[in-house]
């Protein structure tokens, strides 16, 4: 034994201390050591990234049409033209969920890439973006659902697990790391392609018809809906850095020769929180550049009947947003 | 494997070789230049890293990306440095590691340090007993002040304010809500040791500053502890750490089984524990059972988890600690769990309390006094809550329970014949003790004893649960698998000895194939940053 040999040899004669030849002796078993050592790091490294990377490979294999998948990335095609490009949260999810993208595709007369995830703040959709656009894949107009709390928290931003249902993409990964996501997030983000779930099913979109009839309201209900959304209240310093995020993501849109149109979505929660501050800030936006609109649809729409939840339309709901508001929003970009 | 006769006593160490003086500059002056001028550059990349280190960092979770970085450098540059100024830089890493939490409560530790310094070396001069005495007197006062003051001066007012209130008496206390600075409790109770080993002339006072400052603020034990003690830890600081492969790895296979148990078992029965703890009235029957025996898997794979790591850690630097843990689930009664759990908490308070009380020299009714008053302070010393108190009391009432009918309880095996078949006795007596923990354990972790009583009672309660624990898809099956390997390893631990060493026997690849498994259950399986180690809150 090696661990035996050196602490023979680190006792002198004496019993006290080694002798010039021991100390080489323990050298030269040291350096031995720790080359083993170090082999034993490589091969374990070399063994994780190849697992990393037959788990992108085996998460590959898994492609969807847009609209057909919870995953966004799976969705994603290369070099791909599209007159409508929808990004933000769940209220965004709405237009592709349970045969709605077909309907939306035909109500605008247009093809639609739909980037969002469930819970996405401004971060998430800026990663989406960057590996959308560097696939190749551009848009005349972008619509960019923002409702004002993916802005206050950052459990819908860095500490969002939206990767579950992602493939791994090494641009994903090192944009997590870039921007400070945790050591829990990014090690969920690997270990959950390991999950049986992910290897062997698919992350497919569920959501059922979307035709739920009007339930009244009641006050616990949206208190707890309004607790969900801003599990940290009004955090004005968060909103400063995630609107900067917003900000370098539209105006990078604007670069790309995009128009864009910044949406808040009905909801039956009344005015959202934090909602001047976000009017404010997406106001001015659309103030500074002409090829940027701002559409506040808070109270839009109010029937419950057009309600999947509190929070969400339905399809009834997504069709008459779409005809009303949408449409004229995007011709009128169009003619600009 | 032997892991403490490696320590040189006198040799010089290669990187403190002759200088050159101008000559041919032979290959091993020149290695050992190329080492500390590696040394140096990583100091100054740790200096820099230090100075944009962010305050909010996870730095002192063990199990954090953070830590292994700080910890990786700090390692790297310790063992590349001149072995003179070795101890000096791993000074300077615990400070850096201990800022995080504030540098407020750094200079409270400094002031400790520099207080128990100055006191010791005034206690190892003092010539007469009546000076010593007074000299400790005020040493100690001083820490169990900053000790009380921290922790415990809000638990004192509240109580003080319901016990006027329960007599009628209405009387607004104002409420101080100092933060109790990290690791406290541990360095409190480490200093209070090395002053009265001093006083007893145990040990010599340390006259070297930095020496004692290290084991004071020592990055590995500062925030959980273990409790060390100055007669083992400071003679290690005498000479310049020698690096060997042998401790290298033995340490760097601790830590990993440390990070196993606290990533893949902790932290995920933490998922379920917390939600069921949190609203007990909606757990029954197996549900309650599954808890309380999950809270009690769960608290010993966190702070067994964390100590692996600590002394893994400490030993990957050239120094040994107290162990503290020695499979205590395999304890046969609750005296025997106790020197099992938190050793070197318990070991101390038997040398520093109970001892200096009488123990059981005084009679049996002293004896037993003692007893409870060492279990009611240790309660204390984990928290300023009731519950703690209880948990504390709980246990010593156990111990005098089983003190007290020993000569009974050996009459009725006799008689039901267990005492003839010892392994099913060693069984029964392994799982009444273990239920008995469990139990006290439910009022260590409930946020009041309503709820404590509440849990315990659900578990003879039929009825529906909330079938919500707060588990996802593969989570008991990964949580299940990883408490199998820990016990079944500890079994065969307590039957063959160290299973690191059973590992070493094995050819090579078998050791490689056995340690990456471990790795990549760990990577693969673990949970990540999610949960603080529980005694971090101590």
């Amino acid at each position: 034994m090696p661990s035996d040999v050196v602490s023979e040899v680190s006792r002198g004669p004496d019993g006290s201390g080694p002798d010039v030849e021991d100390r080489a002796a323990v050298s030269r078993l040291n350096r031995r050591g720790m080359a083993k050592f170090a082999l034993f790091v490589v091969v374990n490294a070399i063994g994780l990234v190849l697992a990393v990377a037959l788990a992108a490979k085996l998460g590959e294999r898994n492609r969807f049409p847009v609209g057909k998948s919870e995953s966004v990335l799976l969705t994603i095609p290369e070099d791909t033209h599209y007159d409508v490009l929808i990004v933000g949260p769940s209220h965004a999810q709405e237009f592709s969920w349970s045969g709605n993208h077909e309907r939306v595709e035909e109500i605008l007369g247009a093809d639609v890439a739909n980037l969002s995830s469930e819970g996405t703040g401004p971060v998430p959709v800026d990663i989406f973006w960057k590996i959308w656009r560097e696939r190749g894949n551009t848009a005349d107009t972008v619509l960019y659902v923002a409702h004002p709390f993916a802005f206050y928290s950052s459990r819908f931003n860095e500490d969002n697990r939206f990767t579950g249902k992602e493939p791994i993409d090494p641009t994903m990964l090192s944009e997590m790391i870039d921007r400070g996501f945790g050591t829990d997030n990014v090690m969920f983000y690997i270990q959950s392609k390991f999950n049986p779930v992910w290897v062997v099913g698919k992350p497919r979109a569920d959501n059922g018809e979307l035709e739920v009839g009007s339930e009244p309201i009641e006050p616990d209900l949206l208190k707890a809906a309004v607790g969900r959304l801003y599990p940290d209240g009004i955090d004005n310093d968060a909103f400063e850095k995630y609107a900067a995020v917003f900000d370098d993501t539209v105006r990078e849109m604007r670069d790309a020769g995009m128009r864009v149109v910044i949406m808040i979505p009905p909801t039956l929660m009344g005015e959202p929180e934090g909602i001047e501050a976000a009017t404010e800030h997406f106001e001015e936006l659309a103030r500074s550049d002409d090829g940027i609109t701002f559409l506040d649809l808070t109270g839009a729409i109010e029937d419950h009947s057009e309600f999947l939840d509190l929070s969400h339309l339905n399809t009834a709901g997504v069709v008459h947003l779409t005809r009303e508001f949408l449409v004229p929003a995007l011709e009128s970009k169009a003619r600009e | 494997m032997t892991l403490t006769s490696d320590r040189h006593t006198s040799a010089p160490t290669p990187a403190e070789g002759p200088a050159d003086g101008g000559g041919l500059v032979a290959p091993e002056q020149r290695t050992s230049r190329i080492r500390t001028l590696s040394g140096l550059a990583l100091l100054v990349a740790f200096g820099a890293a230090v100075f944009f280190l962010p305050r909010d960092v996870d730095l002192l979770q063990f199990s954090s990306f953070t830590f292994f970085v700080f910890y990786a450098l700090v390692l790297a540059v310790f063992w590349l440095l001149p072995g003179k100024w070795r101890w000096m830089f791993v000074l300077a890493a615990s400070y850096v590691f201990y800022a995080t939490v504030g540098y407020d409560l750094l200079l409270l530790m400094v002031l400790c340090t520099l207080v128990s310094f100055g006191l010791a070396l005034a206690i190892g001069s003092a010539e007469s007993e009546t000076r010593r005495k007074v000299l400790l007197a005020i040493a100690i006062a001083f820490q169990l002040g900053v000790l009380v003051a921290f922790k415990y001066v809000d638990f004192g007012l509240s109580s003080l304010e319901s016990s006027l209130g329960f007599l009628g008496i209405e009387w607004d206390l104002p409420v101080l809500a100092w933060i109790l600075p990290l690791g406290l409790s541990f360095y409190t109770f480490m200093i209070i040791g090395y002053l009265m080993d001093v006083f007893r002339r145990d040990v010599e006072p340390e006259t070297n500053l930095f020496h004692y400052a290290l084991f004071v603020s020592f990055f590995p034990h500062i925030v959980a502890g273990p409790i060390d003690r100055a007669p083992k830890f400071l003679p290690q600081l005498g000479e310049p750490p020698q690096f060997t492969y042998s401790r290298f790895t033995s340490g760097l296979k601790q830590m990993l089984w440390g990070l196993f148990k606290k990533a893949v078992i902790a932290d995920r029965l933490a998922l379920a524990t917390s939600v069921m703890f949190a609203a007990p009235e909606q757990y029954r029957g197996l549900f309650a059972l599954f808890a309380i025996y999950g809270y009690s898997i769960q608290i010993y794979a966190d702070f067994s988890g964390y100590t692996d790591m600590a002394l893994g850690a400490a030993r990957t630097l050239g120094l040994d600690l107290q162990k503290n843990f020695e499979r205590p689930y395999f304890a046969t009664t609750i005296q025997d769990f106790w020197r099992r759990w938190h050793i070197s908490l318990t070991s101390w308070m038997r040398d520093y309390l109970y001892v200096p009380l009488g123990g059981n020299r005084r009679g049996p009714l002293r004896g037993d006094i003692n007893i409870m008053a060492v279990f009611l302070l240790s309660g204390l010393w984990h928290g300023s809550t009731w519950n703690f108190v209880i948990w504390g009391a709980l246990h010593g009432v156990y111990q005098l329970v089983g003190k007290h009918t020993r000569a009974w309880r050996t009459r009725f095996n006799d008689s039901i014949g267990l005492s003839a078949r010892p392994r099913l006795h060693k069984f029964v007596q392994i799982f009444t003790t273990f239920n008995l923990v469990a139990i006290a354990w439910v009022f260590f972790n409930a946020p009041d004893f309503g709820s404590a009583v509440t849990l315990i009672g659900n578990v003879f309660r039929s009825g529906i649960s909330n079938p919500e624990v707060g588990w996802r898809f593969g989570d008991p099956f990964f949580a299940s698998v990883g408490i199998i390997i820990m016990f079944t390893a500890e079994y065969y631990e307590r039957k063959r000895g160290s299973l690191v060493n059973v590992v070493n026997r094995r050819p090579q690849w078998q050791r490689w194939l056995t340690y990456s498994l471990l790795l990549w259950i760990v990577v693969v399986f673990g949970k990540f940053g999610g949960q603080e180690f529980i005694y971090f809150a101590f």
